[in-house]
């Protein structure tokens, strides 16, 4: 009785030690008052958002003053609604400097951005929003059935873009361009100078959608996917994470792709059935 | 040349499965438990380590979650469930408020951070919940029957069911569309559907499948594995996590799947083998030691550590005034209600998911896993070297069966029977095949054919073929060496038990207790146990097999005293009957078709079978 009655003791001191410590550093913790991760906006009541271009298809309609739409600018949305917000502001800021992490004092970057070591040296990544393996976007017409065919096409990417790699590492076509953007390289293939431009499956399947005799012929295997950039010295990414994983389960996500991108999801991966997926 | 780096599924599983060997053992050599290693290792190929996983990858995620529900599936599956009828009022009590005090501290401490209801009561139940981590130390101690281990044991699957219970709600209420009363009306409605699917409809469709499909090992497996799947996407249907589904599905095959069974060795081995390590690496990918190391993640993670073990101490303490317990016993109930490890990680990455928790959320939990097994481990090796080891204890007949089978008989209806007896403690059972080393007759196609009929009589049964010119001493070496609770020893011919034939020499020479059981019997329509007060353990045992076999019985048990005449059974009808001489077992009647009669000779007056699970 008598060492069970020290063990006990012994317990009780153990929990009331944790709590003293816990009291003792209180005056310096700062515990916090979410589950989630707070979100502390640069500017008081507004998602400030970083983008390269509005409209850019699929991602962003309307103008930067008065946004309309877009799959991007509807999960910033859905991120001010979380985080209490009234509006959404948008700055525009081109594609290379926001690599380099200047976010012109934007909260967050929404600009199909995926991570890269490179780009994470200058900016904190959230965890995925959609993964978007490389797609072939092409005249319609036509077809690009397996990765023979792929070679022997001619390709266009936009520089800077992780399609760079994947497209001299994975496919390595006989004849390729970078293009300056990916406005250009669009161009080019409208016009019949590339036969097909490797883009994020998301992107190529958005701009498919809107740009008549554009196709896309096919998906390749990859585990690139798009985030949301915030800048380097930014505490807010947790909350940014907990929302991307809210609105995953609760459908958001899926309900914006469904609208905007014209494609269903799945629970976890972007995988479009009717593309054809070249391994 | 062109070398390129590695990359692909086929590295990344590469890079997983080595985590899943190296880590345990890595850790291991300091004392600490394996899922440590798994976590370690998972943060260290992951996007914060690494980044040998990158975190877009969704490959070992989703194999992750493959194993989460996999991981429910075992918790439901290996519960047992028989110490809920034998101490019902002390688990009911117990499993009540080492729910409810947990649960209140857990969502107090999150309302008074000011989180919302949702994310402090997901809080609570995570909290609420445990992991029986140390029970091989307390079953090591020859402990399991105590009954305060066993209401600790027993409240598990109480508890850990209130607490999914209320993980469902809350998860449904967050990612459900609709308004609340709708939602919480579905909910209702998606659990009661469940609940029938899985208790009710899942054992009576998975009997039938065992006995149909049930005679290749691996379909036996599939037909599990296929049953907390189904049980799983049921309950997402309905808007309820899967793990919900999984833990259901794991209740309701628990007494097709027995403990030490050779259908649990296997879900035990892929569990542990694949699916449950990946789950914890996959958690471990999201694991970051510099949010871990935040003083306010450490700091949430002491409050948690307050309103857990607090609330597990308390509940734990109130069973010497409740429950009569001593205070060794309940500090024995506390370092088995309070490691928080497999729930408590499924409810926590549950939350993660639907956004109800954030990151610092998972590593302050995972602070609270680290230090509750580090505690739980210390104080039930203490409290299991106090508390002494319950003398003469009776360890159920059911427990584990074995059956004894002569080469190249019919063996059915002893299966059944078998089955019969272990079915109420959801036991093991080993059927013992003597084959004559000078002329042996079991081979491959007679292993399958008894296979097959195991399965088809309902019996999980591991078949060991034993060469022995003696069969008495094949039987009892291979029964013994199994940790059988009874065997059953079956013979076609009248000479097996008569006066000096083999049956004698296993009773004779048995520590285990023994029936000899003659016909082959497929419907138990009638039971009649005859007494024999000059063979009082043969008429002991006899009423025990009695009450086992009574649960099956269509008709009431009878018990007779009259030995004047030996009655011959009818078709349909089990006649147990006490032997107090083989001579006079010898005077049995030809036992008719569809009927059968066990011969339960005197138990061997030696020592009690130590108890081994």
């Amino acid at each position: 009785m008598g060492s069970a009655g020290a063990f006990w003791r012994i317990s009780l001191a153990a929990l009331g030690l944790i709590a003293a410590g816990l009291l003792a550093s209180g005056c310096e913790l700062e515990l916090s008052s979410s589950s989630t991760g707070e979100f502390n906006p640069s500017a008081p009541n507004v998602l400030t958002v970083a983008t390269e271009q509005v409209p850019a298809a699929g991602f962003w309609q309307g103008t930067v003053e008065h946004p309309t739409g877009g799959f991007e600018y509807g999960l910033a949305r859905a991120m001010a609604d979380r985080f209490g917000l009234d509006r959404v502001e948008i700055r525009t800021v081109p594609f290379g400097r926001m690599i380099e992490g200047d976010l012109a004092g934007a909260d967050i970057g929404l600009r199909q951005l995926t991570p890269t070591p490179e780009r994470e040296e200058n900016l904190k990544f959230s965890i995925p929003y959609l993964s978007s393996p490389p797609g072939a976007l092409v005249r319609s017409g036509t077809d690009v059935p397996d990765l023979k065919t792929a070679k022997e096409l001619s390709w266009a990417v936009a520089e800077g873009t992780t399609q760079v790699s994947i497209l001299e590492d994975q496919i390595d076509p006989d004849e390729h361009i970078v293009a300056p953007n990916q406005a250009a390289a669009i161009r080019m293939l409208r016009r019949g100078d590339v036969e097909a431009v490797l883009l994020d499956l998301p992107v190529a399947l958005a701009i498919a959608q809107v740009r008549p005799r554009l196709d896309v012929a096919a998906q390749f295997s990859g585990d690139e996917a798009l985030a949301v950039a915030l800048p380097e010295s930014s505490d807010n990414r947790e909350a940014v994470d907990s929302a991307i994983r809210a609105f995953t389960a609760d459908g958001t996500i899926g309900d914006l792709a469904d609208e905007w991108l014209g494609t269903s999801l799945g629970s976890s991966s972007f995988s479009v059935p009717d593309v054809p997926l070249i391994r | 040349m062109s070398l390129q780096a590695p990359e692909g599924p086929a590295w990344e599983f590469t890079v997983l499965f080595a985590i899943v060997l190296v880590g345990p053992i890595v850790v291991q050599r300091f004392r600490l438990p394996g899922i440590i290693g798994l976590l370690i290792g998972g943060y260290l190929i992951g996007p914060n380590g690494l980044e040998i996983i990158s975190a877009g990858n969704t490959t070992i995620p989703d194999v992750g979650k493959l194993g989460l529900l996999y991981l429910m599936f075992v918790a439901g599956v290996e519960l047992d469930l028989t110490l809920i009828q034998l101490h019902r009022r002390s688990v009911v009590i117990f499993s009540l408020l080492t729910f409810s005090v947990p649960m209140l501290f857990g969502t107090a401490v999150g309302l008074l951070l000011g989180w919302s209801a949702p994310a402090a009561l997901l809080l609570g139940s995570l909290l609420a919940s445990h992991t029986l981590l140390t029970y091989p130390i307390v079953r090591r101690a020859g402990l399991a029957s105590n009954p305060a281990a066993a209401t600790a044991i027993g409240a598990t699957v109480v508890t850990d069911t209130l607490a999914l219970v209320v993980l469902a709600a809350v998860a449904g209420t967050e990612t459900g569309s609709g308004s609340t009363v709708t939602i919480m009306l579905q909910l209702v409605i998606g659990l009661v559907v469940l609940g029938l699917a899985t208790l009710w409809l899942t054992p009576k469709v998975a009997s039938i499948a065992l006995r149909r499909l049930g005679g290749e090992k691996t379909v036996r497996y599939l037909v599990a594995v296929c049953a907390f799947l189904a049980a799983a996407s049921l309950s997402e249907v309905f808007g309820i996590e899967g793990i919900v589904g999984a833990f259901f599905a794991g209740l309701a095959l628990n007494r097709l799947i027995p403990n030490g069974g050779p259908l649990m060795d296997r879900v035990e081995f892929f569990g542990s083998a694949v699916f449950i390590p990946v789950f914890m690496v996959s958690v471990g990918l999201i694991l970051d030691p510099a949010v871990m190391a935040e003083p306010s993640t450490l700091g949430l993670a002491a409050l948690l550590i307050i309103a857990c073990m607090g609330g597990k101490f308390i509940a734990a303490y109130l069973t010497v005034p409740l429950l009569g317990f001593t205070r060794d016993e309940s500090s024995l109930v506390f370092s088995l209600t309070s490691p928080q490890a497999a729930a408590t990680l499924a409810a926590v990455i549950v939350g993660l998911n639907i956004g109800l928790f954030g990151e610092s959320v998972v590593n302050a939990s995972l602070v609270v896993i680290l230090f509750s097994v580090v505690l739980s481990t210390v104080v039930a090796e203490r409290a299991a070297s106090r508390v002494p080891p319950p003398a003469g204890e009776e360890r159920p007949l059911g427990a584990h069966v074995a059956v004894a089978i002569e080469a190249g008989q019919a063996a059915e209806g002893a299966f059944r029977v078998a089955s019969w007896i272990a079915a109420p403690e959801g036991g093991a059972a080993t059927v013992i095949a003597v084959d004559d080393p000078r002329a042996p007759v079991i081979d491959g196609e007679v292993r399958e054919r008894l296979d097959r009929e195991a399965v088809a009589a309902g019996l999980d049964a591991d078949l060991r073929v034993v060469h022995d010119s003696s069969y008495a001493h094949g039987v009892l070496n291979a029964a013994t060496a199994a940790g059988a609770s009874v065997l059953i020893a079956t013979s076609g011919q009248k000479s097996a038990t008569a006066a000096g034939g083999w049956a004698e020499a296993v009773s004779e020479s048995s520590s285990i207790p023994t029936a000899i059981l003659r016909g082959e019997i497929e419907s138990l329509d009638s039971l009649r146990v005859m007494a024999d007060d000059e063979c009082p353990g043969g008429s002991a045992l006899a009423e025990r097999i009695g009450q086992r076999l009574s649960t099956r019985s269509k008709g009431e048990m009878k018990v007779e005293r009259d030995l004047e005449s030996i009655p011959v059974p009818r078709p349909g009808e089990l006649l147990i009957r006490p032997v107090e001489s083989w001579e006079l077992l010898a005077g049995l009647p030809d036992v008719p078709a569809g009927a059968a009669v066990i011969a339960v000779p005197d138990p061997t007056p030696v020592a009690p079978i130590p108890v081994s699970d």
